[in-house]
C-alpha cells in the first residue's frame, strides 16, 4: 500500500529515461529533469519512510528499504562515481541488476566490464568472461561487454569494431547501447575524431547518457550545426566529468571548412598530360614512385605511377643503357629483358602494397606493370575473401563450434575483408565475390540457426547477405535471403520482427 | 706455431672423411693414424659397446656388416636410428657423425699438437635444414665449441682456385660425382672473389649407382642370381659389392680384373663359387649411362646462365669416381674445356673447407685467456683478403683510450698513417697487403703526448687470396600459403646468417581459450612454387589456449625466420593486434619412408601419369609425353629402390622417397599444361549454355550483365589467366541458373531429383506426403505449389543438399 | 630486396658508378662497425628517409651487388633516385582540439587518466 507511490515514481523516473534515450532535441533536457525530480522524489520518499521505521523501532526493514529502493535511481550515479574508481566489477555486476527490468544481467555484466575499466586485473577479466560465456544465445551484450574487456587491455580498435558491430545485432537493450555510446564517443573525442561523433550525432545512433549528448553538441557545433552555447551549457552542466569536458566545452567553435581539395580522378589513357621532355621515362618513373611510397597514396597518385612505369619500361633508352652497362659488368646474355622483368616485379610488389594499405582499385593502365597490378590486386583480394569465407564454412562442415563471441568475431572481420575489398574493386569485383560469399554464409546461417541456436548471429548474417544480394543484383540470392532474414528472431528483450 | 691462426675444414663425406689445416700460408692434409689422407666414414661399435672407426671398421663391412655402420650420412636429418645387435644399442646417425668428427678432431691434435674446438664442415650443396642441423649437433656432440657449414662444391671451387698460378678469372665448373650424389657448379673468380653463379644436382646418382651397376652386372653371371629385394640375399649381394668396388678401382689402372671371393656365396642355400673376369670395357659400357647424366646436367646448368661449351675457364673433377679415366675423358669432350690438373679429388673438399675457415676467421684452437696487459682493444677486420687494402676497425675498451693507432707490417716494408682514435674509444685504419702472403702488422697505440702505450693484443695478421662472401644458403626458405603456394623469405644463394619478416594475415580465427583452434605457419624449404612439392622444415603453431585474446580472421601476422651459419633455423610471429610473440617452433625431422607407403605413393603416381598420359595423347601435347616418358623412367628407378627398401636398405628407402617427390612435382608441371585446354572447353560450354538461358528466360539486366561476364571470359582465355576464368565461369553459372529456375521445367527437375533422394530426409512419411502433392501440382500444371514442394522437400534433405542441387558453388547441372 | 628503401646502394653508401672492390672494402669496414657498435653505422641514408642498417642487410646488399643481374637491377633504381633524405624526425602535428580522455584507461596507455 504504502509501497504504491514509490512503484509510481520508479515508473516514470524509468519512463523519463527511456524517452530521454529516444531523444537528441531540447526535450532531452526536459526529460532529464523529469527523471531528475523523479528520482529526488524516490529517494525523499524513501528516506521520509525509512525514518518513519527507524521510529517504529522497525530499523532492519529500514535498513532493507534504503538498499532497495534507494539504490535503483542511484544506480548510474553511484557506478559511475565510485564503483568505477575503484574497479568494483561483482558489486557494478550486482547493482547492475537493479537499474533494470527486463533480463537485467545484461546491464549488470556491461556495467562490471566498465567497472574493470576501471582497474583492469586478470581475475576480473576472467570472472567477467566466464559470466559472458554462459550467456547463450548471443546478444548485443556479450559483444559490448567483450569490446570493453578489450579496451581495459588496451585494444582499442578491437573495442570500436566490436561496439559499432552491435549495429547489425537486432537484440536491443537500450541501456547496454548506452554504455556502447559512450565509449564510442569518449574514444572519438580521444582521437579527436569529431566528425565521426558528429556523424553519430546526426543518425542518433546510440542511445545517449548525458555525457554523450554534450559530446555530440560539441562534435555538432565544431561541424557548423546551429547549437547555441547556451544549449552547451546546459549540457555540460547536466554531464558528468565537468571539469574534465570544460576544455572542450571551451573550444567547441565551428571549425573553417579546409579548403575542398580538387575532385580526384583517375586519368584516362587519352589525356594523359605528356611527360616533360626534358624529364626522361625512367627518372619520372622513380619520382613518381617515390612519391607514391613515401607519400598518403591516392587513386591519382597510383595512377600517375603505374603509368610512369609503364612509359619507362618500354623506353628505348634503358634497353641501351642496360644493354651496354650488361656487357661493362660482363653479365650473361639474356640480362636486359630479366632485370626489366625484374624490376617490373618489383615495382608492382611496391604498387600492390600501396593499393592494398589505402584500399585503391587498380587504375585502367594497360602496360606490363598496369595489367600485373590489376590482376595482382584483384586475384589477391578475391583469393583472400574466398579462403577466409572457406575456412569458415569448412568448420560447419567439420561442426567445429566455436564460443557465439567468437563466431560473431569471425563474421565480423569476414565482412570487413568484404568490404574493404569491394570498396577498391568495385561492382565488378563485388559481383565476383558475392557467389562464394552467399553460398558459405548461408551455410553458415544454416547451421547457427538450426543447429546452434545462435538466432541473432544467423540473422544478421542473413541480414547482410540480403543487402548485398540486392546490391549485386543476384535474383535467387534476394529470394532465398529474404526468406531467412524475414523469420522472426528471439531475443531475451523478446522476438524481434523484421 | 702457437701465435698462427689454424684453420681448419673437414670433409664429412658418406664414404670417405678426410680433415685439413690451413696455417695462413700452406694448406695440409691430415694424415690419420694409419697415414692415410682419408678416413673410410665407417663407424663399427662391438660387443664390449666399444666403437672403432675408419679403416679398422671398414674391414669388418663384411664380416660382420650387421655391427658395422656405413653411409649413415645420407640418414642424417631422419629419425631412423642404427642398431648394433652385438652391443644392444642403437645409435642416431649424428652420433656416428660424431664418432667420425672425434676421429679426424684426434688425428689434427695428434699431428699438430693443438686442440681444436672450432672448424668449417662441409657439407652436400643440396642439404636441407634438418640434415645440416643434424650435422651441427654432431660437431657438437664431437666436441667442437663452434662450427661452420660449407657447401662441398664452393670447398672444392676455393681450394682449387687457392692454387691456381695465374689470377683464375673467368667461369669454373666443380664437377663432383660422390659416393650418392652429384653435384654440378658453376663458379666465377674475378678480382681475387669467388661467387657461386649457378647449382644443379641430381641426388639419386653417385658412385654408388656405378657399384650397383657392375655389382648386378656380376650377379647376372652367377648360377642362382641374387635379387636386391630378398633381404635373405642382402649379404651376398654385399660381398659381391666390395668386390665390386675393388674391381672397378683396379681398372682406373688395368685392363682387366678379377673378381674372385675367397668364400663361396649362400644363396638360398646354394653355395655359388664366385671366379669371374671384369673387362675395363664393360665397366665403361655399363657406366657410360650414368656419366651421361651427369653431363647432361651440367649442360642444363651451362645453359640456364647462358654458356655454351668452350665457355668454360676449367673444370674441377671431385670424388672417387671421377678417377676413372673414361670419365675424365668423356666430360672433358664433352663440356670442351680443360680438367684443372694436380688437385686430389679425395681432399679437395677439405682442403677448401680449411681455406674458408680462414676466411670466416674461425680460428680452430681455443681462445686463450688474453693476457691483460696495456690497452684493450677489440678488432673487426677480414682474416683473408682479396682486396690488397682492407680497412681494420677498432675499438679500445675502456675508458682512457689512447689518442692514435697506426699499423705497422711486420717485414717492416709498410707503416700506416696515424688514425685518430674517436670520443668513444673507436678507429678506422687501412692497411696495404703482399700479394698472397699472409702478412701480420704491430698495432702502435700512441698517447696524447706521443708516447707509446702497451696494447692487447699487440698485432693482427691477415692472408692475401682468393676470398668468398658468406656461406649462401642451400634451398629457398619459405612460408606455405593458405593457398598452397610458398611465400619466399630466402631465397637459394641468400648470405647466411639471414633474417627476414615478413606481413601476413590470418584466414581463421583463433579463439581464445579453444586448445582445438590451432593456426599452423608451416615453414618450407625448396625450390618449387607449390608448398606441398617443397620439404616442411618446421612449424610455428599459434594455439588457441595460449593467445591473450581471440584473433579474428584477417588480422595480421609478422612472420620472421632467422638462419645461423650452422642451418639452424629459428622463426617467430608477432601478432599485433594482441601484441603477442610465438616463438616455440616445432622443427621437423625428414620424415620415415616406410615402404608400404612408398608402394601405395608408386602406385598413385603411377595411376595419375597413366590419366596424364592418356589425357595428353588425346590432346597430341607432344611435349607432355616426352616429360611423362621420363618420368616413367624414374618411376622405375624408385621402384627399385623400394625393393630394397622392402630388403631393410632405409637409405634406399629415403632417395626412393625424394624420386617419388620429383615426379610428384614435374607432373604438377605436366598436369597444368594439360588442364587449360580443358578449362577452356568448359568455359566455352558455359558460355554457349549460358547464352541460350539467359537469352530465353533471363531479365534484361541479367542478360546486359552476361554481356560483361561472356567479355571477360573472353579476356581471361585471352591472357590464359585460369583463376579468373574460373570465377568468371561461376558468375555465368549462376546467371544461367538463375534464369533456368525460371522455367516450368526447372522446377519439376528439382522435383524428380530431390524425390529420389527422398530416403535420406529427416522426415520421411513428411517427405513422401510432399511427394504425393509434388506429382499433384505437376498433373496440374501448378508451378508454384510445385515450387513450395521443392522446398519443402529441401529442408528435410541434409542440409548440404541444397545448396549442391542449386548448384550454387560446384556449377553441378 | 626492395627498390628503394633497401636498395644495396643506399645500405653500404656507395655510388652505383662503385667498383667491385670498392663496395667489398665498404661492406667489410661497415660489418666490422656494425659488430663494433659504432654509431656512425647504425642508420644510412635512403630517399626515403633515413632507415636502420644491420649486419644482414649489409651481407644480403654486397652478395646482391656481386650478381651482375642483381647489380643491374640496384642501379636502375638508385641511379635516378633523388639524394637521400637528410635525417631528422617530424614532428607530430599538433592537434586542432584539446584531446581529453574521458573514458578509464590502462595506465601504459594513457598516463593521466581523468
Amino acid at each position: 500500500m504504502y509501497a504504491l507511490p514509490y512503484l509510481l515514481f520508479l515508473r516514470l523516473h524509468r519512463a523519463a529515461i527511456d524517452a530521454r534515450r529516444r531523444d537528441r532535441t531540447w526535450r532531452y533536457l526536459a526529460w532529464s529533469a523529469v527523471a531528475g525530480v523523479m528520482a529526488a522524489a524516490l529517494v525523499a520518499f524513501t528516506l521520509v519512510m525509512t525514518a518513519a521505521l527507524f521510529a517504529i523501532g522497525w530499523w532492519p526493514l529500514a535498513l532493507v528499504l534504503v538498499a532497495w529502493f534507494v539504490l535503483p535511481p542511484l544506480q548510474p550515479l553511484v557506478q559511475r562515481r565510485v564503483l568505477v574508481p575503484l574497479g568494483a566489477v561483482r558489486t557494478a555486476y550486482w547493482l547492475g541488476h537493479t537499474a533494470t527490468m527486463k533480463d537485467s544481467a545484461a546491464l549488470g555484466l556491461v556495467c562490471a566490464a566498465w567497472a574493470h575499466a576501471g582497474r583492469p586485473r586478470p581475475a576480473g577479466e576472467a570472472w567477467i568472461a566466464a559470466r559472458r560465456d554462459q550467456r547463450r544465445p548471443l546478444g548485443d551484450a556479450e559483444i559490448a561487454v567483450t569490446a570493453l574487456l578489450a579496451a581495459a587491455r588496451g585494444d582499442d580498435d578491437t573495442a570500436r569494431d566490436l561496439l559499432r558491430s552491435l549495429d547489425r545485432i537486432v537484440e536491443a537493450h537500450a541501456a547496454v547501447r548506452e554504455v556502447a555510446g559512450e565509449w564510442l564517443a569518449c574514444d572519438a573525442v580521444a582521437r579527436g575524431a569529431w566528425d565521426e561523433l558528429a556523424a553519430d550525432a546526426l543518425a542518433a545512433r546510440w542511445p545517449a547518457t548525458s555525457l554523450v549528448y554534450l559530446l555530440e553538441g560539441i562534435a555538432l557545433r565544431r561541424a557548423g550545426a546551429a547549437i547555441s552555447r547556451a544549449d552547451l551549457i546546459a549540457r555540460w552542466l547536466l554531464a558528468p566529468h565537468r571539469r574534465a569536458t570544460y576544455a572542450l566545452l571551451a573550444a567547441a567553435e565551428p571549425i573553417a571548412p579546409a579548403a575542398p581539395a580538387a575532385a580526384e580522378t583517375v586519368e584516362s589513357d587519352g589525356d594523359e598530360p605528356v611527360a616533360p621532355r626534358e624529364r626522361a621515362a625512367w627518372p619520372r618513373a622513380i619520382a613518381t614512385h617515390l612519391e607514391l611510397v613515401s607519400s598518403q597514396a591516392s587513386a591519382r597518385s597510383l595512377a600517375h605511377a603505374v603509368r610512369a612505369w609503364d612509359l619507362a619500361l618500354a623506353d628505348d633508352a634503358v634497353r641501351t643503357w642496360l644493354a651496354r652497362r650488361a656487357l661493362e659488368l660482363d653479365a650473361p646474355l639474356g640480362a636486359v629483358d630479366r632485370v626489366l622483368r625484374e624490376v617490373a616485379r618489383a615495382a608492382t610488389d611496391e604498387l600492390a602494397h600501396v593499393a592494398e594499405v589505402a584500399t585503391l582499385a587498380a587504375p585502367a593502365s594497360r602496360g606490363p606493370v598496369g595489367d600485373a597490378l590489376a590482376r595482382r590486386l584483384r586475384h589477391g583480394r578475391l583469393d583472400a575473401l574466398e579462403q577466409g569465407f572457406t575456412r569458415w564454412a569448412a568448420r560447419r562442415a567439420n561442426t567445429e563450434a566455436r564460443a557465439p563471441i567468437d563466431e560473431w568475431r569471425e563474421w565480423c572481420a569476414l565482412r570487413a575483408a568484404y568490404d574493404t575489398a569491394v570498396a577498391a574493386g568495385g561492382l565488378e569485383l563485388r559481383r565476383l565475390a558475392f557467389p562464394h560469399a552467399y553460398t558459405t554464409g548461408t551455410q553458415m546461417a544454416v547451421w547457427l540457426w538450426n543447429a546452434r541456436k545462435e538466432y541473432a548471429l544467423s540473422h544478421a548474417i542473413s541480414a547482410w547477405l540480403l543487402a548485398e544480394a540486392l546490391a549485386v543484383g543476384d535474383t535467387e540470392a534476394i529470394e532465398l535471403c529474404t526468406r531467412n532474414a524475414r523469420l522472426a528472431v528471439p531475443t531475451r528483450t523478446g522476438t524481434v520482427k523484421p | 706455431m702457437a701465435d698462427t691462426p689454424l684453420y681448419v675444414g673437414i670433409d664429412l663425406g658418406t664414404t670417405n672423411s678426410a680433415a685439413a689445416v690451413f696455417d695462413g700460408e700452406q694448406v695440409s692434409v691430415v694424415r690419420n693414424a694409419q697415414g692415410a689422407t682419408v678416413t673410410p666414414s665407417v663407424v663399427r661399435v662391438d660387443k664390449q659397446g666399444r666403437v672403432t672407426v675408419g679403416t679398422r671398421a671398414r674391414r669388418f663391412i663384411e664380416h660382420d656388416p650387421a655391427n658395422t655402420a656405413t653411409e649413415f650420412k645420407r640418414l642424417m636429418g631422419t629419425a631412423n636410428g642404427i642398431e648394433f645387435p652385438a652391443a644392444g644399442a642403437t645409435k642416431k646417425p649424428e652420433q656416428l657423425s660424431a664418432e667420425i668428427l672425434r676421429a679426424l678432431r684426434q688425428d689434427i691434435a695428434d699431428q699438430l699438437g693443438v686442440a681444436i674446438e672450432r672448424a668449417v664442415i662441409s657439407v652436400p650443396a643440396l642439404f636441407e635444414l634438418p640434415q645440416s642441423a643434424a650435422t651441427s649437433e654432431a660437431a657438437r656432440l664431437a666436441g667442437f665449441a663452434r662450427v661452420e657449414l660449407l657447401q662441398e662444391p664452393i670447398a672444392s671451387a676455393l681450394a682449387a682456385g687457392w692454387r691456381a698460378d695465374d689470377d683464375g678469372a673467368g667461369t669454373w665448373l666443380v664437377f663432383d660425382l660422390g659416393g650418392g650424389t652429384f653435384d654440378a657448379s658453376l663458379l666465377e673468380t674475378r678480382d681475387g672473389l669467388l661467387r657461386v653463379v649457378g647449382h644443379d644436382g641430381d641426388n639419386f646418382l653417385g658412385g654408388r649407382d656405378f657399384d650397383w651397376a657392375i655389382t648386378e652386372h656380376l650377379a647376372s653371371q652367377l648360377a642362382v642370381v641374387p635379387q636386391r629385394s630378398n633381404p635373405a640375399h642382402a649379404p651376398a649381394l654385399r660381398a659381391l659389392r666390395l668386390a665390386a668396388e675393388d674391381a672397378k678401382i683396379e681398372l682406373s689402372r688395368g685392363e682387366r680384373a678379377q673378381v674372385a671371393l675367397a668364400q663361396p656365396l649362400s644363396i638360398d642355400g646354394t653355395d655359388v663359387e664366385v671366379d669371374l673376369e671384369l673387362a675395363r670395357a664393360t665397366v665403361e659400357r655399363l657406366c657410360v649411362p650414368l656419366v651421361d647424366r651427369a653431363l647432361d646436367v651440367c649442360v642444363r646448368l651451362m645453359t640456364a646462365n647462358g654458356l655454351g661449351p668452350g665457355r668454360l675457364a676449367k673444370i674441377v673433377l671431385v670424388g672417387g669416381p671421377t678417377v676413372m679415366p673414361m670419365v675424365r675423358a668423356r666430360v672433358a669432350a664433352r663440356l670442351e674445356a680443360a680438367i684443372a690438373e694436380g688437385h686430389d679429388p679425395m681432399t679437395l673438399v677439405a682442403q677448401g673447407a680449411a681455406l674458408y675457415a680462414a676466411t670466416a676467421g674461425l680460428d680452430g684452437r681455443a681462445p686463450a685467456a688474453a693476457p691483460a696487459t696495456g690497452h684493450q682493444v677489440w678488432l673487426q677486420y677480414p682474416a683473408v683478403s682479396a682486396d690488397l687494402t682492407p680497412h681494420v676497425v677498432g675499438k679500445f675498451v675502456g675508458a682512457d683510450a689512447p689518442a692514435r693507432v697506426k699499423l705497422a707490417r711486420s717485414d717492416g716494408g709498410w707503416t700506416s698513417a696515424d688514425a685518430s682514435v674517436a670520443e668513444d674509444g673507436t678507429f678506422l685504419a687501412t692497411v696495404t697487403l703482399l700479394p698472397r702472403r699472409a702478412c701480420t702488422f704491430e698495432i702502435i697505440c700512441l698517447a696524447k703526448a706521443g708516447e707509446r702505450v702497451p696494447v692487447s693484443p699487440p698485432s693482427l695478421t691477415i692472408v692475401q687470396g682468393l676470398t668468398i662472401g658468406d656461406p649462401p644458403l642451400s634451398r629457398t626458405i619459405g612460408v606455405a600459403l593458405a593457398n598452397g603456394h610458398v611465400q619466399v623469405y630466402l631465397e637459394r644463394g641468400a648470405p647466411l646468417p639471414a633474417r627476414r619478416t615478413f606481413t601476413h594475415h590470418t584466414v581463421e580465427t583463433i579463439a581464445k581459450g579453444s586448445r582445438d583452434s590451432v593456426l599452423r605457419i608451416p615453414i618450407v624449404q625448396g625450390e618449387l612454387a607449390q608448398a606441398h612439392l617443397c620439404r616442411l622444415v618446421g612449424t610455428l603453431d599459434l594455439v588457441g589456449d595460449t593467445v591473450k585474446d581471440t584473433v579474428p580472421t584477417g588480422s595480421p601476422v609478422e612472420v620472421t625466420i632467422e638462419l645461423d651459419r650452422g642451418g639452424r633455423l629459428n622463426a617467430r610471429a608477432l601478432v599485433p593486434a594482441i601484441d603477442q610473440v610465438f616463438e616455440h617452433v616445432a622443427h621437423l625431422l625428414v620424415p620415415d619412408a616406410e615402404p608400404d607407403a612408398l608402394d601405395a605413393a608408386l602406385r598413385e603416381l603411377r595411376g595419375q601419369l597413366a590419366a596424364l598420359r592418356t589425357d595428353a595423347f588425346r590432346h597430341g601435347l607432344g611435349q607432355v609425353i616426352e616429360k611423362l616418358d621420363r618420368l616413367e623412367a624414374r618411376l622405375a628407378e624408385a621402384e627399385a629402390d623400394i625393393d630394397a627398401a622392402h630388403g631393410g636398405d632405409a637409405d634406399a628407402a629415403q632417395r626412393a622417397r625424394r624420386a617419388l617427390i620429383d615426379v610428384d612435382a614435374t607432373m604438377a608441371e605436366a598436369d597444368l599444361a594439360r588442364k587449360w585446354p580443358e578449362l577452356d572447353a568448359a568455359a566455352r560450354q558455359v558460355a554457349i549454355t549460358a547464352s541460350s538461358t539467359v537469352g530465353f528466360h533471363g531479365t534484361d539486366a541479367e542478360r546486359s550483365l552476361l554481356q560483361e561476364v561472356l567479355a571477360a571470359i573472353d579476356k581471361a582465355r585471352k591472357d590464359k589467366d585460369a583463376a579468373e576464368l574460373e570465377r568468371q565461369m561461376r558468375l555465368a553459372q549462376r546467371l544461367s541458373s538463375a534464369a533456368f529456375n525460371r522455367t516450368p521445367e526447372a522446377w519439376e527437375w528439382y522435383f524428380e531429383d530431390a524425390a529420389s533422394e527422398v530416403s535420406k530426409a529427416r522426415d520421411l512419411p513428411r517427405a513422401q506426403r510432399l511427394v504425393t502433392d509434388g506429382k499433384a501440382a505437376i498433373g496440374r500444371g501448378d508451378t508454384d505449389e510445385l515450387r513450395r514442394v521443392v522446398k519443402a522437400l529441401w529442408q528435410l534433405l541434409p542440409d548440404d543438399s541444397e545448396a549442391r542441387k542449386r548448384g550454387f558453388d560446384s556449377g553441378v547441372r | 630486396m626492395t627498390g628503394l628503401a633497401e636498395n644495396p646502394f643506399f645500405v653500404l653508401g656507395a655510388t652505383p658508378a662503385a667498383s667491385r672492390l670498392e663496395l667489398e672494402r665498404e661492406a667489410q669496414k661497415l660489418l666490422g662497425m656494425l659488430e663494433l657498435g659504432f654509431a656512425a653505422a647504425k642508420t644510412y641514408e635512403t630517399p626515403l628517409g633515413p632507415r636502420e642498417r644491420t649486419a644482414e642487410l649489409v651481407r644480403a646488399a654486397i652478395a646482391a651487388l656481386r650478381d651482375p643481374y642483381q647489380r643491374l637491377v640496384a642501379e636502375l633504381w638508385a641511379r635516378h633516385a633523388p639524394p637521400p633524405r637528410a635525417a631528422g624526425l617530424e614532428p607530430e602535428p599538433e592537434p586542432a582540439s584539446p584531446r581529453v580522455s574521458l573514458w578509464p584507461k590502462p595506465e601504459a596507455r594513457s598516463p593521466k587518466p581523468l
